[in-house]
């Protein structure tokens, strides 16, 4: 009688220690509060200019794996080259502000499409233009990105035109 | 043996307790089993649509999008493109561009979302929205994000690199005369 008063609180015990086992992250990834936390400090530097924030968020080797017509695509940034990089944006339209429209997670992927909107300083013209960013989370900061920009669009409204190629030479016989 | 008959209930009320744990853990377990099996379905979705566009089936688009579909490009753009629309500028990009190829780098599905990161390649051997054909080979990147529900794409939003696949086709980008 006596050993099976010593084993029933053990087993007690051992059912609420199995019972209790909640809140377990079953996947491996970014949950939905580290992305919000993202969001929001990536705004800080962008929409602020907030540079403290980069040592927090971004990797000290930070990939620009693919974003066509940027200056430092393919390039790995260091955080001074990474605060240019921000301070670039923000020398060219002072009041520039970006909103995330839709902002998805999966494992080490965090996915921003946006919007930002501006005046161009030197072109004297607001513009408002959208992009896609998928950002690549690793010990949590962001260790790069690929984007596409509507950089088309963005130079439309800064009033720029596409232009065709020139027509075929003047060897061309037309009787 | 009175206090074993005592200890029992007790015991049985416990078991109860963690066994409803482990149903609610189950139940839970089978919801991220079934999403995650509509996430794969989903992909494969996206992966088959780009193969069967490569292959010049323009008409997939009809059998994968619902027929009121959206479609934004740029992703932020207020005049969306039907699936009808969508078709026809396919045709044409595939007229242009016989050995279009697109190249899906990463596809990433969430929820109801996929995302795909894409490059396309081709060789300009038609005419292309009045551009005469260059013979030019052409490569660009776009990322899109398609909502997809019970099997079919009900929206899209696309970034694609249109600056640079102009410039590829020989546009210049000019500021505008000053008056």
């Amino acid at each position: 009688m006596k050993k099976l008063f010593m084993v029933l609180p053990l087993v007690f015990l051992l059912c609420f220690t199995f019972g209790c086992q909640q809140g377990e992250e079953v996947a491996v990834g970014l949950t939905e509060e580290e992305a919000k936390a993202f969001g929001e400090k990536a705004l800080e530097m962008w929409n602020e200019g907030n540079l403290d924030v980069v040592e927090e968020i971004i990797s000290p080797e930070y990939v620009i794996y693919s974003d066509p017509h940027d200056p430092y695509e393919n390039q790995t940034l260091d955080h001074d080259t990474y605060k240019k990089r921000i301070l670039d944006t923000r020398t060219a339209t002072p009041d520039i502000q970006f909103t995330s429209e839709d902002l998805i997670i999966k494992g080490d992927k965090l996915v921003n499409r946006w919007t930002m909107s501006g005046t161009n300083k030197q072109m004297g013209k607001q513009y408002s233009v959208t992009g896609l960013t998928i950002y690549h989370v690793v010990d949590g900061k962001l260790k790069g990105h690929w984007q596409n920009v509507d950089k088309l669009g963005l130079y439309q409204q800064l009033g720029f035109t596409l232009t065709p190629p020139k027509p075929p030479g003047a060897t061309e016989e037309k009787k | 043996m009175k206090k074993l008959y005592m200890i029992s209930p007790l015991a049985l009320i416990l078991c109860f307790m963690v066994g409803c744990q482990d149903k609610k853990a189950l139940a839970e377990l089978e919801a991220m089993k079934a999403e995650a099996a509509v996430e794969e379905q989903n992909k494969e979705l996206v992966r088959n649509f780009f193969e069967e566009l490569d292959k010049g089936n323009a008409e997939i688009i009809s059998e994968l999008y619902i027929s009121d579909a959206v479609s934004y490009s740029p992703s932020g753009s207020t005049t969306p493109t039907s699936p009808e629309e969508l078709v026809e500028m396919t045709k044409m990009f595939y007229d242009a561009f016989p050995d279009l190829a697109h190249s899906i780098k990463e596809l990433i599905a969430s929820g109801d979302k996929v995302i795909a990161r894409v490059t396309a390649r081709g060789t300009h051997k038609g005419e292309f929205y009045s551009i005469p054909a260059t013979g030019n080979k052409i490569e660009l990147s776009f990322i899109v994000i398609v909502r997809i529900e019970n099997g079919k794409f009900v929206e899209q939003r696309q970034e694609i690199d249109m600056l640079g696949f102009m410039q590829q086709l020989g546009m210049k980008l000019k500021p505008k005369e000053k008056e």
